[in-house]
């Protein structure tokens, strides 16, 4: 919201304080200043000048330019200039060499006022908008010479009209009068931060931040409008011209109490819809608001002045004797004065007369009741709102306006009949003859009929000693704090030292005041918070601790980094239609609502889509890498019967890792069985580290069966049917591992492997101690064989096998030494060597022993389906 | 018969089938009938040079189409159009799925023995990296726990009670503008805009009826928040942050001051100088931003308050025996400031050339 430093002088005098400091006190002690600008208004360098004489002036390419005398009451000066409403003895402005205009570029508007907090953004840096303003020169067109520039609004900062130059026809001015004598000065304007003013609905105006100032400086208000706010509704009875009979009387009426507190309506004769004066049209251009006719400028200015939103009909086409409150008929057709066309709804509030609605209350009005050129009689209506409903208004119809922005903090009903005062009274600065009709009120305060107050809380009650604790010991005495309170218009009454009531000034008590705590917030603030000592907090120190999840996942990442593992961190939204086509169920997908990239239409089930993603991202630079994420899946709870939880979805935290290998870079001893499968085992490894690393226990693998695919982590889409594996501790299973099929990522030349774990599982697995396991102090005993099967046959069911068999004897392991495939043997065989050992507890085995144990395992083979190497 | 039944006919003989001119198939009906095992994708290839390319008998066809009078050219044209997308369409399935076959022929004869051990070098030559998000997450974390706080977690898709409610954030309440919320399709159900949503959440968790389960109570609550932002180098829609919260017996505004001037010694390894300033948060009273003198301006660093009784009261404290401070500390800002990253999206982007700077 923007705020002119000549309008609050209008109400308080700072023109004695250093404004940067009156400009950081605001910051410190009420609302946020995004930024103070000049504006570019060079009104000092203007003079009236009467135009005495006009020229046509031949030159090829300028044909529109004329020449003319004019005069500032001292001298003449002879000026080109090509406005179309040049005209010989008209009273303008010049500004003469040497001084300054302002550079006209096409017009900004901002349209919404949009409120914005990006707390994680860095802090803006604070621009300076000071406009350019461009150097009056003596120019030469051929022999002539042109001294100084006859200016437009636009150029002098007035408003965005440049159709021609400043007619100062009947304001009362005479050649060589400076502009101060038509209220145009230099201007600054500070810009607040809208949501800094969330909380305070009594700070979006012009007269709210003087009232903070005054408090804030001590110095008083050079009006104050508080002290007659219970009297105005007398003062507005007491202007009525009761001569004029003939007048149509508008009486306001509330027919739906929820929505509409209170309405005021003023009925205003003689009027015209003139042009504003020039100093009410800079002061709305320069805080932003739309210039038409001093009609509807009075409504904005009133707005921007007294925040009090207000809106003014067309007496003559508002048709019966009310205006009502009511909620719409339902497909209700309306158009608003931004002459979009709306269907409404009996959900909106809607100013009506007795045939249809003449306003959306709070937010717009109705094109069929507006101003227009001819407008003679006006009815005046300045009204409360609830605000809920004015929020709810604006979302369903897409519109923010300066009216419901104000609504929506929820405004005093006490100023409704203020705002009717301050538009007559501009009118009449404004030189309209004006007669008041009517004054008409749905409350009124001398008849104690005041139902629309009764909302809020008027006092609030504390203690001295509770606003001095909550803030360190400060301010030391009672009075200061009585002072303070005093100064922001609270009405202090002593029940007892101890035992206080604070009355709240009408203008905060819609919201912002209502605990003792909120007392707390206005002494501090108006002492500044500098002045609280600071102290150290007591602190019993226990022991603190990270949850167990948050230590497990600081081991993951130590123990990852330092296997050569890069962290990424991606998006919990995924591409539905991607995670699909790799193999997830969606059923129980969580979609998002109003998704930031249409892309991204859900919840992540797994990390691997997005992980997917970054490593086909990465593989446009390099070929071999390794990365991990410790990231969140989210789906909808299939069962929430013996949940205790208060929420339907049920979070996974899961650890995704990957690793790219070429294909052809093979390692170079390997046998031919781990060349194949180089990336996989690789990442096999450091799943495994980790898991020890994190559970003290080994973690094994198995082949899935592929056919099962809707197990968390079952066999899924994007894996390689051959070379993917189940991964599990114990007797669960805790993840999978497998490398991605080549047309998932496009790549030829690379091998991609990912493991996924459900990290909840390394942590409870870990709770389990390990006990210690004896082992033999006497020399082992081994001998090496080497069998034939299927080349598919796994390590692990041979091993399994084995072991079955030889349960009763002392083996100790099996581990593979070689595998061999090629001739003599049969194209799907491989043959396997296999080094048995064997230990006992108590004594070194004989060799006798051994063969027999030896003679034992070769009698096995055959059983097994396998058959010994010849 | 027509030249182009001729034509339709003869593709589909190419491609094994017999001439199903009056078949009712559908064409997804006619490709499932192909029997792929007796084609390459080469063939095909040469197959629709044959029939769609420049000099192919379909096109040959679309090129007489000029000798017609124009009654006969609408129709007859119709007709070729509807061969050209047919054969297209069937080529293109039929390709697809060769495609698909030959993957899965790769993917058979590529079997690795998943359960075999194996001595293997290094998992990866590289040297490994931590993200700088978790590295300064850590590093706070660290320095919490020194000062007696517990490191606390939550769900990131939050009910909107401990996102809004519990924080004094009714609905409809002007508030809710200062943070786009992304909404999930489940009614009541949020990505949290904040680590405040922890406040509550963290009270519930620790307070009971005991003695025990009294406070004090101190906090913190790293993690990850949502809002609807349109990306640019300074907003993300996912973005970091830190909850710390105390609550204690007479917490004043004092001790706050205190506490944030040396968490943010300990931050930056200096006391910046601080100014606390009115700031609006629903959750706090009185609330206020802090900022600290950076590069000779203010710089607005983090937002802080007393926290407010209605908070307090909803995670089961009494307001009038227990008070506390909270404040937010936003860790995507705090890595950007520390590394002079300048555009935020680096931190979710997933580069290695990125990521392997830290």
């Amino acid at each position: 919201m923007k705020i002119s430093k000549d309008w609050l002088l209008d109400y308080v005098d700072i023109s004695k304080h250093n404004f940067e400091e009156v400009c950081e006190l605001i910051t410190t002690r009420v609302a946020e200043i995004e930024g103070v600008h000049n504006v570019s208004t060079p009104v000092k360098y203007g003079v009236v000048v009467k135009v005495e004489e006009v020229k046509n002036f031949e030159l090829e390419n300028k044909k529109n330019l004329k020449f003319a005398t004019v005069f500032d009451g001292n001298r003449k000066y002879t000026l080109a200039c090509g406005a179309p409403n040049l005209e010989k003895d008209m009273l303008t402005v010049l500004i003469p060499p040497g001084g300054y205009v302002r550079k006209v570029s096409p017009i900004k508007t901002k349209i919404n006022e949009k409120e914005e907090l990006h707390e994680d953004q860095l802090a803006d840096v604070i621009e300076d908008d000071l406009e350019q303003l461009v150097l009056v020169e003596i120019k030469s067109f051929g022999e002539q010479k042109s001294e100084g520039i006859l200016v437009s609004e636009a150029e002098l900062g007035i408003s965005s009209n440049h159709d021609g130059i400043i007619n100062l026809g009947l304001l009362g001015v005479v050649p060589g009068d400076k502009l101060d004598k038509l209220r145009l000065y230099e201007d600054q304007i500070i810009e607040i931060d809208n949501k800094s003013l969330t909380h305070r609905p009594d700070l979006w105006s012009h007269f709210g931040f003087a009232r903070e100032i005054s408090a804030v400086l001590g110095i008083p208000l050079k009006r104050d409008f508080d002290e007659v706010i219970l009297t105005v509704q007398d003062l507005l009875n007491s202007r009525i011209d009761s001569s004029n009979k003939n007048i149509r009387k508008i009486e306001p009426v509330i027919k739906q109490n929820e929505g509409c507190r209170r309405i005021s309506v003023l009925g205003i004769s003689g009027v015209s819809d003139c042009p504003s004066p020039l100093w009410m049209k800079r002061r709305l251009f320069a805080v932003g608001a739309g210039i038409r006719g001093i009609l509807v400028d009075s409504s904005n200015y009133v707005l921007h002045d007294i925040g009090q939103p207000n809106h003014a009909y067309d007496l003559s086409l508002i048709k019966g004797d009310n205006l009502i409150a009511k909620a719409a008929n339902d497909s209700e057709s309306f158009t608003g004065l931004d002459t979009v066309k709306r269907s409404l709804s009996k959900q909106d509030l809607v100013i009506a007369d007795s045939e249809s609605a003449v306003s959306l209350a709070g937010i717009i009005g109705g094109m069929n009741s507006s101003i227009t050129n001819g407008t003679t009689d006006i009815v005046l209506e300045s009204a409360n709102f609830d605000p809920v409903l004015i929020r709810k208004g604006c979302k369903v119809h897409q519109l923010r306006t300066d009216s419901s922005v104000r609504f929506e903090k929820s405004l005093s009903p006490y100023q409704t009949p203020l705002a009717l005062l301050r538009y007559s009274e501009l009118l009449e600065e404004a030189g309209q003859k004006i007669s008041i009709n009517f004054y008409a009120d749905t409350d009124n305060i001398s008849t104690n009929k005041t139902s629309s107050f009764a909302h809020y809380p008027s006092k609030v009650d504390f203690s001295f000693s509770y606003i001095r604790t909550r803030l360190g010991g400060v301010p030391e005495t009672d009075q200061e704090i009585d002072n303070i309170l005093t100064s922001l218009k609270f009405k202090i009454s002593k029940n007892d030292t101890n035992n206080l009531t604070a009355e709240i000034p009408y203008y905060r008590a819609t919201k912002d005041i209502g605990i003792e705590d909120d007392l707390v917030e206005e002494v501090g603030r108006i002492i500044g918070y500098e002045r609280v000592p600071e102290s150290p907090p007591y602190i019993l120190s226990t022991g603190s601790s990270r949850t167990k999840t948050q230590e497990a996942e600081i081991k993951i990442r130590d123990s990852l980094s330092s296997q050569g593992f890069t962290e990424v961190y991606n998006y919990t939204f995924s591409s539905d239609q991607r995670t699909k086509d790799l193999g997830y169920d969606l059923s129980n997908a969580i979609e998002v609502q109003n998704p930031v990239d249409t892309n991204l239409k859900i919840v992540q089930l797994s990390l691997v889509p997005n992980l997917l993603n970054v490593v086909s991202n990465n593989l446009k630079n390099q070929s071999l890498f390794a990365g991990f994420e410790i990231g969140r899946a989210y789906s909808k709870k299939t069962d929430t019967s013996n949940s205790k939880s208060d929420s339907e979805v049920l979070e996974t935290r899961l650890l995704g890792c990957f690793m790219t290998g070429s294909k052809k870079e093979k390692l170079a001893n390997a046998v031919p069985e781990v060349k194949e499968g180089e990336v996989f085992y690789s990442l096999r490894k450091a799943v495994s580290r980790l898991s020890f690393q994190l559970t003290g226990r080994e973690v094994e693998y198995a082949s899935f069966d592929t056919t099962k695919t809707s197990e968390v982590f079952g066999f899924k889409k994007w894996m390689h049917p051959g070379r993917a594996a189940k991964i599990i501790l114990g007797d669960k299973v805790i993840g999978h591992i497998a490398e991605v099929r080549p047309s998932v990522l496009d790549t030829q030349t690379e091998r991609v492997v990912i493991a996924e774990i459900d990290t909840n599982n390394l942590i409870s697995s870990s709770t389990l101690p390990n006990s210690f396991k004896e082992f033999s102090k006497y020399p082992e005993s081994f001998f090496e064989i080497s069998i034939v099967m299927n080349k598919r046959v796994e390590f692990s069911t041979v091993k399994t096998f084995f072991f079955n068999e030889l349960r009763s004897t002392n083996l100790n392991s099996i581990d593979p030494l070689s595998i061999y495939t090629g001739a003599p043997m049969k194209e799907d065989q491989k043959s396997m060597s296999l080094n048995f050992t064997f230990s006992s507890l108590d004594r070194t085995l004989s060799q006798k022993e051994v063969n027999d144990l030896r003679d034992l395992v070769m009698s096995l083979v055959e059983k097994g389906g396998y058959s010994l190497r010849s | 018969m027509s030249p182009i039944e001729t034509i339709y006919n003869e593709f589909l003989t190419s491609l094994g089938l017999t001439t199903s001119l009056n078949s009712q198939l559908d064409l997804d009906n006619l490709v499932s009938t192909v029997d792929i095992s007796k084609l390459n994708q080469k063939d095909l290839e040469t197959s629709r040079l044959h029939f769609l390319g420049k000099k192919g008998v379909v096109t040959d066809l679309l090129k007489s189409l000029g000798k017609l009078d124009p009654a006969e050219r609408k129709t007859f044209g119709e007709q070729v159009n509807t061969l050209k997308t047919n054969i297209t369409y069937i080529l293109d399935s039929v390709i697809k799925s060769l495609k698909a076959r030959d993957e899965e022929l790769l993917l058979a004869e590529e079997w690795i023995d998943v359960t075999l051990p194996v001595s293997i070098a290094a998992g990866s030559n590289n040297i490994g990296h931590l993200h700088p998000l978790s590295q300064v997450q850590k590093e706070l974390e660290d320095i919490f726990l020194g000062l007696g706080f517990d490191v606390v977690d939550g769900p990131e898709v939050e009910t909107e009670y401990y996102n809004f409610e519990a924080l004094n954030v009714p609905e409809w309440h002007p508030a809710r503008d200062m943070q786009d919320t992304i909404w999930t399709s489940l009614p009541g159900t949020l990505f949290r805009t904040q680590t405040s949503a922890m406040q509550v959440r963290a009270m519930k968790a620790r307070i009971g009826e005991t003695e025990d389960s009294q406070p004090p109570l101190r906090i913190v609550a790293p993690g990850r928040c949502f809002r609807y932002e349109r990306m640019d180098a300074t907003h993300e829609h996912t973005f970091y942050q830190m909850e710390g919260m105390m609550i204690d017996k007479e917490v004043s505004v004092g001790h706050l001051i205190f506490f944030m001037k040396n968490l943010l010694k300990e931050i930056f390894g200096f006391s910046p100088k601080i100014r606390l300033r009115p700031g609006y948060f629903p959750f706090v009273e009185p609330g206020f931003e802090l900022d600290i003198w950076f590069n000779d301006r203010w710089l607005e660093l983090l937002p802080c308050g007393l926290v407010h009784p209605k908070v307090l009261e909803h995670g089961g404290i009494d307001p009038k025996k227990w008070q506390g401070f909270a404040f937010g500390l936003g860790l995507s800002r705090l890595v950007m400031t520390r590394y002079n990253i300048t555009d935020i999206r680096h931190l979710q982007a997933g580069d290695f050339r990125f990521l392997n700077q830290f």
